[in-house]
């Protein structure tokens, strides 16, 4: 079938001017959600669903709404992972990197555009890919063994280290502690519970709302509270501007970053966690000396965001191939489907194929919309955070602890919480990254689903970790990164 | 807000609990067949009730840990569970004693639907009938997927092997049935219990071969499939239920009236379309049969989970 | 320095806990070959190794806060209202936290009543009314 010819239907329908409104809609709407802390993009969704249905919106409208308050929500959590180092989702947490800095340096709005740009570009490049690769590359997806996911996963963690500038050996304890709070919990294939201290509120695990707010709000609040007062607004979202030279000075990291995210993102349950940390440290390492990774380089915001909107596309082709959801997003948006009778599959391209070149066309959309509302959005929000900080941070505060309480409607949490921010701060007064311990907390139950499934299909033999061309280059990858820290030359 | 407005239509009754929205649990993850259920009978009820209803998803210990939530809820209507097979079948697998008692800590409300279940291998397995496959597996240890340890794949399966005598399979349980699926088409799993509307399009698309359902009699969806009974199989037949719940000591007018607005819901043609494309098949019944099926079926899956503990190890 | 030699001792501990209680845990019956057991337990003893490092190799010190009382009393803002929300409601739970923080931020007692009271009462609307999401009502005749 032509290919072309269905994705310009999909636009089509994608531009009508009702479905616009839609979208614009949406993305408002999304990020206003997204800005606040524990309520996410399914919250959203499930609000707005009974409002599709009682406007008798069809399907393809329904999903353009729908993508665009996910693509919205997403970049509210990108608002306030720049402007207040509260990432709203694990894939925003590298975004704190430098996006953070950049906006104490006042270049926040200069960050949320290349936010919006980097996110543009991977959804344009990842659409073209996907529409002239999708057949090879869901072969790929088939063929990616749980051992080939250790070797995958086992080579992001070993990056943890070219995350912060501090010694490994912090960032590694960093890591190992995010992955035994992914473990808390009860464990699924046996049904044990593990480190759950006899807690009935721990039974199912560490949320990573919790864990976020916790470490980044929190933990920045209580850094903050400890310098001389200062009376000087936070004047986070002035500052220059993002020029047309910055830009293109992103354009390699973002080229490679879609690569590395489409790529990931293709590989069902890999994530855009996985993409977006990749993308990070490989633009650090590829850069390393003349960036300015962690102090405010534009690249280190442009890379995460890229990967992650690419992985998202990527996502899509196991699901629209093979049937098999990519991710926790896919599945909820093909969820909404089912309201209209509509059965994602494999044959969703045959039998509706409006549908699902429409979902393409909406997410396509939803990014292209961002990219128009960015700068108002950003103003908006610049200049409600031009606030004293007596004002600004109660405000964050309460929020943060609302956000978790109505997610979880339990004070446990907000205990945990408190809990978890007074190891942020202690952290970083100590020079240990916090971005390890959620990444770790991400990867840690993928690492072990896959680990634990490689030796029951292998009936225990460990050498099957090893047992594909994949694993080998995935492995050798891996040992060459924990072991180039040691044999660079040390520079004098 | 436009929102309520929209949902205090005309139908509207007066609310029924406290103000605030009722959380249905989905134990699983988003897109299981329990999710999507929940997700097609929120609305509804929301419609019906005039208060918001959401889904919330619990995942984790094969329904456990949400179900625990729903059977330590207060019983006034706001927390409601939908749930499957499972259900029955993951408490005797806890060995350190049971997470909840599906008996006594739960409300049955109403039984909604039948899915029906089919085995599937993958194409290089050389068997194309269900004889050839069980004399293919007690000749060799086959690997077999599930979505999690005691779902109702996983001791579907567990039933089969019991019942047809062959020694030893080997398990793999996964998170969720999608990565399970990716291992069967990528050929490292040899066979899994699929609910007939996830394996009929990979079929479609000779990435799996089917080989027979276990329903008591052949499905319009696939008329071509023996069942179980007919290849030469009997007693191992295994079907998915999915039901809604409440904790125990709800108030008998709420059950009426939720049960009510699901009955007939799930009886109107046009829930048929989306039924029919989740591989289910209406059925409604109430809490006295649907309390009837449970205890049928828990002691029927517990007698399925202690055999195969003896011959695991 | 010290701060990390004490961190780096912690993780020894806590390392060793972990691993410890991982490799205690029974397990009902043969699911995989792995288990639940080693995986955690490998994690808790990196973990255990890492404080060693730190603990032999520490690097430069913790400065200590220009305000030594302010995080603590922070943390203390919080604890109460973890405590209190629930039985005081979050309209009163919110507005006393959020007007400590004001001060400890600098505002004058005014300025930061009215921070508190102003902040309670937007998240209230905005959380239960608009998003209906309820926060717990507590002592108020709500």
């Amino acid at each position: 079938m032509d290919v072309f010819t269905a994705l310009g239907g999909g636009f089509g329908v994608a531009l009508q001017p009702g479905n616009l409104l839609l979208a614009f809609i949406g993305c408002i709407l999304g990020t206003a959600i997204g800005v606040l802390p524990g309520i996410g993009p399914l919250n959203a969704i499930a609000l707005l669903l009974p409002f599709c249905l009682a406007l008798r919106l069809p399907p393809e409208s329904a999903l353009i709404l729908l993508a665009a308050v996910y693509y919205g929500s997403g970049y509210g959590g990108r608002i306030t992972a720049i402007l207040l180092n509260m990432p709203g989702e694990p894939s925003a947490v590298l975004t704190t990197l430098d996006g953070h800095p950049l906006a104490k340096q006042g270049r926040g709005s200069a960050a949320l555009a290349i936010s919006g740009i980097g996110s543009f570009v991977g959804a344009t490049l990842s659409v073209i890919a996907m529409t002239f690769l999708s057949v090879p590359l869901a072969k790929l997806a088939v063929a990616f063994s749980p051992a080939d996911y250790v070797a995958l996963i086992a080579f992001a963690l070993s990056l943890l280290g070219a995350v912060s500038d501090g010694p490994a050996i912090k960032a590694w304890a960093a890591g190992c502690l995010g992955l035994l709070l992914a473990m808390v919990g009860v464990d699924s294939g046996t049904g044990v519970e593990r480190f759950t201290l006899g807690s009935l509120e721990l039974l199912g695990g560490i949320d990573f709302t919790v864990l976020a707010i916790g470490l980044f709000a929190i933990g920045e609040i209580l850094l903050l509270i400890e310098t001389r007062l200062r009376t000087e607004a936070a004047k986070l979202g002035g500052g220059a501007k993002l020029s047309l030279r910055e830009v293109i000075f992103c354009t390699p990291a973002m080229l490679r970053a879609t690569g590395i995210g489409f790529v990931i993102g293709v590989l069902p349950g890999a994530g855009a966690s996985v993409a977006s940390a990749l993308s990070y440290t490989a633009e650090k390492r590829l850069n390393g000396a003349q960036g300015k990774f962690g102090q405010g380089d534009l690249r280190g915001v442009a890379a995460p965001e890229t990967a992650d909107n690419a992985a998202q596309i990527g996502n899509l082709v196991p699901m629209l191939s093979l049937g098999i959801p990519g991710s926790g997003t896919t599945a909820v948006l093909l969820g909404a489907l089912l309201m209209y009778n509509i059965t994602p599959g494999p044959l969703l391209f045959e039998q509706r194929p409006d549908v699902a070149w429409g979902l393409i066309a909406s997410m396509y959309i939803g990014n292209a919309m961002l990219l128009l509302l960015n700068l108002p959005l950003v103003g908006v929000f610049a200049r409600l955070l031009t606030v004293p900080a007596w004002v600004l941070y109660p405000g964050v505060l309460a929020l943060s602890f609302a956000g978790v309480y109505a997610a979880s409607n339990s004070a446990f949490d907000l205990l945990l919480a408190i809990g978890f921010g007074v190891m942020g701060w202690l952290f970083r007064k100590m020079a240990i990254p916090l971005v390890p311990i959620v990444l770790g907390f991400v990867l840690g139950r993928m690492l072990e689903d896959n680990l634990r499934r490689a030796m029951s299909l292998s009936d225990g033999d460990v050498w099957a970790l090893l047992g594909s061309p994949i694993c080998l280059m995935l492995w050798a990858m891996t040992a060459a990164a924990l072991l180039w820290p040691l044999l660079r030359p040390r520079r004098v | 807000m436009l929102r309520r407005a929209l949902l205090l239509s005309p139908l509207a009754a007066p609310a029924l609990a406290q103000d605030g929205p009722i959380t249905i649990i989905a134990p699983f993850t988003p897109g299981t067949g329990i999710d999507i259920m929940a997700r097609l009978a929120a609305p509804v009820l929301a419609t019906a009730l005039g208060q918001s209803v959401v889904v919330e998803n619990r995942p984790g210990a094969s329904g456990a840990i949400g179900s625990q939530y729903v059977a330590r809820a207060a019983p006034d209507g706001r927390t409601l569970l939908m749930q499957v097979n499972t259900f029955v079948m993951a408490p005797p697998m806890f060995r350190n004693g049971a997470p909840y008692d599906p008996l006594s800590q739960f409300t049955p409300i109403i039984h909604l639907t039948n899915g029906d279940m089919v085995l599937a291998v993958n194409p290089d397995i050389p068997a194309r009938t269900l004889a050839e496959f069980i004399t293919l597996a007690r000749a060799i240890s086959l690997d077999y997927g599930s979505p999690g340890n005691g779902t109702p794949q996983h001791l579907a399966m567990e039933l089969l092997r019991q019942t047809t005598a062959i020694a030893e399979m080997n398990h793999v349980p996964y998170r969720g049935s999608a990565p399970a699926i990716q291992d069967l088409i990528g050929k490292r799993l040899a066979a899994m219990v699929l609910p007939i509307h996830t394996a009929l399009p990979l079929a479609e698309a000779g990435r799996v071969r089917l080989l027979a359902v276990g329903s008591p009699a052949r499905l319009a969806a696939a008329p071509q499939l023996p069942t179980f009974a007919e290849a030469g199989v009997t007693g191992a037949d295994v079907d998915l239920w999915y039901g809604l719940l409440g904790p125990a000591g709800l108030p008998p007018a709420l059950i009426e009236r939720l049960r009510a607005i699901l009955a007939d819901w799930v009886r109107r043609p046009q829930t048929q379309g989306a039924l029919v494309a989740q591989g289910m098949q209406p059925v409604g019944a109430g809490p006295a049969d649907f309390a009837r099926l449970i205890a049928q079926d828990q002691s029927r899956w517990t007698r399925v989970v202690r055999t195969a503990n003896i011959t695991a190890e | 320095m010290i701060a990390d030699r004490i961190l780096g001792a912690a993780l020894i501990a806590l390392g060793a806990l972990g691993a410890v209680s991982a490799m205690q845990l029974e397990v009902p019956f043969a699911a995989d070959p792995l288990g639940p057991s080693p995986f955690p337990a490998a994690v808790a003893m990196l973990l255990a190794l890492c404080g060693l490092g730190m603990l032999l190799r520490p690097t430069d010190g913790f400065a200590p806060p220009e305000r030594r009382m302010a995080p603590p009393l922070l943390v203390l803002a919080m604890l109460l209202y973890a405590l209190l929300m629930l039985p005081l409601g979050f309209l009163l739970a919110a507005a006393l936290m959020a007007t400590t923080v004001a001060l400890l931020f600098g505002a004058r007692p005014p300025a930061a009543l009215l921070v508190g009271v102003t902040t309670a009462i937007t998240l209230w609307l905005l959380f239960d009314k608009l998003l209906d999401l309820p926060l717990p009502k507590g002592i108020l005749p709500l």
